[in-house]
């Protein structure tokens, strides 16, 4: 699951970096200016990508730990 | 399709610019399938919400731009400016709403959606009637710490009319599964999709109905919400239902409340509080100015992500003295007087 989560942020990342690359037919300054602004969500949602990958490590462990300290209590 | 002007070479195919916008909507939808992904994990769910709803905004908002550069190739650079925004702004709480809708489609086949809700009296006694804005808050924050519907009733001398509060508290469960507590993601994101059907403002109704409001000739009632709460009182006069029990609406003070995008009557009294950090009351995508009836104070920032209650009843007490007289003669008619009657209300669903 966890690959699926990073593979699909991925690929909206990289579906954002090839709209900077792969649109010949659109120069000039408004194509400039599009491409600081997508160049500026990409690294937004990168930033975002490994803030939510640590919570998310975070909330496994903190599950695990708790499941582990239930299971000693039990014993 | 191009043009040279001077040093600067413009070319624009708008079948090109359109494709850029269809790939930013894909864009989206993969990062909302990333996300959905979580609603297994409360934390990182609400967490990932947070971080990722401003960045498909922003998305969302180019994408736009570029359907519209593309309908309007001369003026493509115009396209970028604020006009551009100004179109933008006014559609926002349509994605808002649109985006709650199929978030809540997702969370009623996983998680069971709404359900009926009962509530119950649990305690009345006599106290003092909630007349400043901290004192208010204070209520609002005893609603949250038991997740209970509050609701104050002040009666001047035999025969005048009544004044009732109520209030509303905030989100008590974030699981995207159903359970007991109606103040849950479940009816966050039903309220968010449109009035009239979220649990809390059918619980709302419940308590009115049981303490007879709207029975008594010039019976008036002020919604004071934290979060959901106030979310939830603007659909309860956005869809009518207070009203339709006989009273009037005196009107709302929401607190931290996605709420601007709900459509209420004009000379409805509506007095937001927004921290200048807090990320909820800009869910609804949407702004609203001052009026003479509606003010949005934003506040300054508060710790954490400046969504707390605690926060919100500091910032409230260290209002500006000048701030605060003119926000207390202003919303005058939202508070109660004299000794009131506080009942205290439990809500939970019935599966």
């Amino acid at each position: 699951m966890s690959d699926f989560r990073s593979t699909a942020l991925s690929l909206a990342a990289g579906l954002l970096i090839k709209l900077v690359e792969n649109i010949p037919e659109w120069q000039g300054p408004s194509k400039s200016q599009f491409d600081r602004e997508v160049t500026a969500l990409v690294a937004r949602l990168e930033v975002a990508e490994s803030h939510i990958a640590a919570v998310l490590a975070t909330e496994i462990i903190a599950e695990e730990v708790a499941a582990r300290a239930a299971l000693l209590a039990a014993i | 399709m191009s043009s040279v002007n001077g040093p600067v070479k413009f070319l624009v195919d708008p079948f090109h610019v359109r494709l850029a916008a269809v790939s930013l909507f894909s864009s989206i939808s993969a990062i909302e399938a990333a996300h959905l992904a979580r609603i297994g994990r409360p934390v990182s769910f609400v967490y990932g919400q947070v971080m990722l709803a401003p960045i498909i905004r922003d998305i969302a908002k180019l994408a736009l731009a570029c359907t519209h550069t593309a309908g309007n190739y001369e003026s493509c650079e115009a396209a970028l400016t604020p006009t551009m925004m100004k179109d933008f702004l006014a559609i926002q709480p349509g994605l808002a709403k649109a985006l709650a809708t199929f978030g809540l489609g997702v969370e009623t086949l996983l998680g069971q959606g709404e359900t009926p809700v009962t509530t119950k009296l649990q305690l009345t006694q006599p106290a003092a009637a909630a007349t400043t804005l901290p004192s208010l808050l204070e209520r609002l924050a005893q609603a949250g710490s038991k997740s209970q519907i509050l609701l104050e009733i002040t009666e001047g001398e035999p025969g005048s009319p009544r004044h009732f509060t109520i209030y509303l508290p905030g989100t008590a469960n974030w699981s995207p599964i159903t359970g007991d507590s109606p103040f849950d993601l479940t009816s966050d994101l039903t309220a968010m999709a449109g009035p009239g059907v979220s649990a809390p403002e059918r619980a709302a109704l419940q308590v009115l109905t049981s303490a007879d409001f709207g029975r008594q000739q010039g019976d008036r009632l002020t919604i004071v919400g934290y979060s959901e709460g106030g979310l939830a009182g603007a659909n309860l006069i956005s869809s009518g239902a207070v009203t339709a029990l006989g009273g009037s609406v005196a009107g709302l003070v929401a607190v931290a409340s996605p709420m601007s995008a709900v459509r209420l009557p004009s000379e409805t009294k509506v007095l937001a509080l927004e921290h200048s950090n807090d990320p909820v009351p800009q869910l609804d995508l949407a702004e609203r100015t001052e009026t003479a009836n509606w003010s949005t104070v934003k506040l300054p920032p508060a710790s954490g992500i400046g969504h707390s209650m605690i926060g919100y009843q500091t910032s409230v007490r260290n209002l500006a003295a000048d701030l605060s007289g003119y926000l207390n003669h202003k919303f005058a008619g939202l508070f109660g007087t004299g000794v009131a009657t506080v009942a205290a209300y439990s809500a939970v669903r019935t599966q």
